[in-house]
């Protein structure tokens, strides 16, 4: 039986969109991103740490390891660890994954090729590698120490690099992150109603029309609000624009992007007004 | 009163709505493609309406106007499609007992017809470059 790896949960810093530490908001009442994170990892490895910056000295009532160098992100977080235990495999994920399951992290583990230096999954989006929801095997350290000495500070970059397996995603949102208020609120109401398979008719207007190539489309979505289907297509469609600058109507109504989406609805994306 | 059109705009058939005995002053605004914006030489525009959207909150402004001011009339038209130079884009024609509200009132109209009506304008420049105007700052990284 193959020996279950160790789990790093990568605390991440500031959010400048969020206006605060990302671990530290709730998720669900009474469970931060980052406890949550932990209890996910705990459940599928032998241990879990956290990590965290070099100059964090805040204390924390879970395990931590610190950075041993600034700025290099996630490859930080991979080489403090494997110089804690370097003779174990590590599973690397981010507080910042607000719809990780269980079973998908169990998927993971279960698909862990140990013949490889690295088990992950495939981007839904770009069909890339996922750095952050990653095993690590002991033999991709020498390379992780290779390409940080070379100056290599994009995870994504390390981990193609790597031999590896790489998974298809179970449930394809599993690694939609989290980056403002909007996408908090969709996960919030994912983890409290589920998400169901809806089919909607999405609207583009202006340059958002020239950015998907069409007027409009028939788009299955399980996003509960508005806000989670404009993250789907600003990755899938490339988008040009970002959440701040478009509006949004619903059967021809604008709406706060909070809003539930409903089987049938007709969503109209709106750039910047520019009449007159 | 709240109207989208592909066609050229006929600023006298737009002005004989406003007429009303009650009415001792009409004011009208009329916008105009110019040829330069931002420095840059303009050969002409296209105008992009949502249809549904523009003409239900254009009626919801010439109400609000109507009854902010204590109108006898409000009217706006827009333009949709290719504008050369010259043309006019957007026309509005107020009508009240006293001259004060209809300046006030067309000015209200146009502000709000900018600021909440889904219309976009791409422009043509004379160096074979177009551009969307407005969304120039808010570009994401990926392009």
């Amino acid at each position: 039986m193959k020996k279950k790896p160790y789990g790093l949960l990568l605390a991440g810093g500031k959010s400048t969109r969020m206006g605060r530490d990302k671990a530290d908001l709730m998720i669900v009442e009474g469970l931060s991103m980052r406890d949550r994170g932990l209890e996910l990892l705990g459940a599928v490895t032998e241990k879990s740490y956290l990590a965290i910056a070099g100059d964090d000295h805040r204390n924390y009532d879970d395990p931590t390891i610190q950075d041993l160098r600034e700025n290099a992100g996630p490859m930080a977080g991979l080489e403090s660890a494997f110089s804690h235990s370097p003779e174990t495999a590590w599973l690397v994920t981010a507080c910042d994954l607000p719809f990780l399951t269980l079973s998908t992290l169990e998927y993971l583990v279960e698909a862990r090729d140990t013949t490889c230096d690295a088990t992950c999954f495939t981007s839904r989006f770009d069909g890339k590698p996922e750095p952050l929801c990653t095993i690590y095997e002991p033999s991709s350290r020498a390379i992780l120490e290779r390409e940080l000495s070379d100056g290599v500070r994009c995870a994504r970059r390390f981990l193609s690099t790597l031999a590896r397996k790489e998974i298809k995603l179970p449930e394809l949102s599993a690694l939609d992150n989290c980056n403002r208020p909007e996408d908090l609120e969709e996960a919030r109401l994912s983890l409290s109603h589920g998400r169901s398979l809806k089919s909607v008719l999405v609207e583009y207007c202006g340059v958002l029309r020239e950015d998907a190539g069409c007027h409009s489309e028939e788009f299955q979505t399980r996003s509960v609000t508005v806000a989670g289907l404009w993250e789907e297509l600003r990755m899938s469609r490339r988008l040009s624009l970002e959440i701040d600058s478009v509006k949004v109507a619903i059967n021809d109504e604008f709406r706060s992007w909070n809003q539930p989406l409903a089987e049938e609805d007709k969503v109209t994306l709106f750039p910047p007004f520019a009449g007159g | 009163m709240f109207l989208l059109t592909p066609e050229p705009i006929d600023p006298t058939s737009l002005r004989e709505a406003a007429d009303n005995p009650h009415a001792g002053a009409v004011s009208i605004f009329e916008g105009l493609v110019r040829n330069h914006h931002q420095g840059r030489k303009v050969l002409r525009l296209e105008y992009e309406a949502h249809g549904p959207v523009a003409e239900k909150e254009g009626r919801c402004i010439l109400r609000e106007a109507i009854e902010k001011f204590d109108l006898d009339y409000a009217g706006a038209t827009h333009r949709t499609g290719t504008l050369e130079i010259g043309e006019c884009a957007v026309m509005v024609v107020v009508s009240a007992p006293h001259r004060r509200e209809t300046f006030d009132a067309c000015r209200f109209v146009i502000d709000e017809v900018k600021r909440r009506l889904p219309i976009w304008k791409k422009e043509f420049y004379t160096d074979g470059s177009s551009e969307w105007v407005g969304c120039e700052g808010c570009r994401g990284k990926q392009h």
